[in-house]
């Protein structure tokens, strides 16, 4: 069945043509997914109603470029993603704070530079491995990027991967092994880089 | 990499490769080492997948808040249109230290390519007698008179 043809294709016709309320009916379908995604990246709940906000903000101005190639879901969170790197990049994961994890003391302590025993080493350790994943995913192309967030955090099999992004199995199993390979290259890159 | 590996990584990954790849791995120590690598950078992939249990919900009023950014996206994108910001001011920079370069070098290579004027040349420009042919004959008149003898 054509995507295009299904109640979804015709919703996104509508928003496409101008129509309000079907772009609200698209937020509120996929708000919570949306949020979901974000928080999954950059684990700041302060932000992540931010980030989603400038995320329907570009599916709004950019839906009539929307050309069916993909469901709708493929290529709103593939704007996330690209949103939540953007915002990475601005601010460094290394100082990042997972307030989610710890107490408003500890936040606290954290933001006045106090030592932290036990959880402030471990929040470095965690805000270390995501800056580094955030360093290697930087090397891949958006393309693969989203391709290994939707394989790798979402759960999506190959197969599903196939059907949503219409490409033959074999073309996605490819493309992800040549992504993983390039992460594989970037990753003895930094590691034999020195530390900064 | 062998092409076995690279072929059924995925299917090793879902616990559906054939057994081949594993005679493959019993016998290939590289690929070994290359499959472990490949599953250590797939794997640390998994930190970014979401935490059920701590993720924020979206809060009443959302869309609202939502719609409110993108009026605003529209008015500072056509207030834009009158403040064209500092790529456009970087610009018309750029462009006049251009026409500068070039004008600067047109005006050094006009003068390279004009004959040095020295002083002879200019006196011969201004030669009295060259310039008033009637001044001369007159001269020559007077030379003549001097020069008269019965």
């Amino acid at each position: 069945m054509d995507y295009e043809t299904t109640p979804e294709g015709a919703l996104v016709r509508r928003a496409q043509s101008g129509d309000e309320s079907a772009f609200r009916e698209i937020v509120e379908r996929y708000q919570s997914k949306v949020f979901s995604i974000i928080h999954g990246i950059v684990r700041q709940r302060n932000d992540v109603e931010d980030i989603a906000q400038q995320v329907f903000a570009k599916v709004y101005f950019s839906i009539r470029n929307f050309d069916f190639r993909s469901s709708l879901i493929t290529w709103i969170y593939k704007i996330t993603v690209n949103e939540c790197f953007d915002y990475l990049r601005k601010k460094k994961v290394r100082k990042l704070v997972y307030e989610s994890d710890m107490s408003e003391d500890e936040v606290r302590r954290v933001e006045n530079s106090e030592p932290l025993p036990d959880r402030g080493t471990r929040a470095d350790t965690t805000l270390a491995r995501r800056d580094y994943i955030v360093k290697l995913l930087d090397r891949v192309s958006d393309e693969e990027k989203n391709l290994l967030m939707l394989k790798e955090v979402e759960g999506y099999s190959v197969e599903e991967l196939a059907g949503m992004l219409r490409m033959n199995e074999n073309t996605i199993k490819v493309k992800l092994f040549r992504a993983r390979q390039k992460l594989v290259k970037a990753s003895q890159r930094l590691d034999k880089a020195p530390a900064r | 990499m062998h092409d076995i590996v690279a072929e059924q990584f995925d299917d090793h990954r879902n616990g559906r490769a054939s057994q081949a790849l594993y005679e493959h791995l019993a016998v290939c120590p590289d690929c070994v080492a290359e499959l472990a690598e490949l599953e250590q950078v797939t794997n640390a992939l998994h930190e970014f997948r979401p935490d059920t249990d701590s993720i924020p919900a979206p809060s009443l009023g959302f869309y609202n808040r939502v719609a409110c950014r993108i009026r605003e996206d529209e008015q500072s994108q056509s207030w834009s249109f009158f403040s064209p910001g500092i790529a456009f001011f970087r610009r018309v920079a750029f462009a006049s230290l251009l026409l500068l370069a070039g004008l600067g070098s047109y005006l050094v290579t006009r003068k390279a390519a004009e004959p040095e004027a020295d002083a002879v040349s200019i006196m011969a420009q201004h030669d009295v007698l060259q310039s008033h042919p009637e001044s001369s004959d007159r001269d020559n008149l007077l030379f003549a008179l001097a020069n008269y003898r019965e």
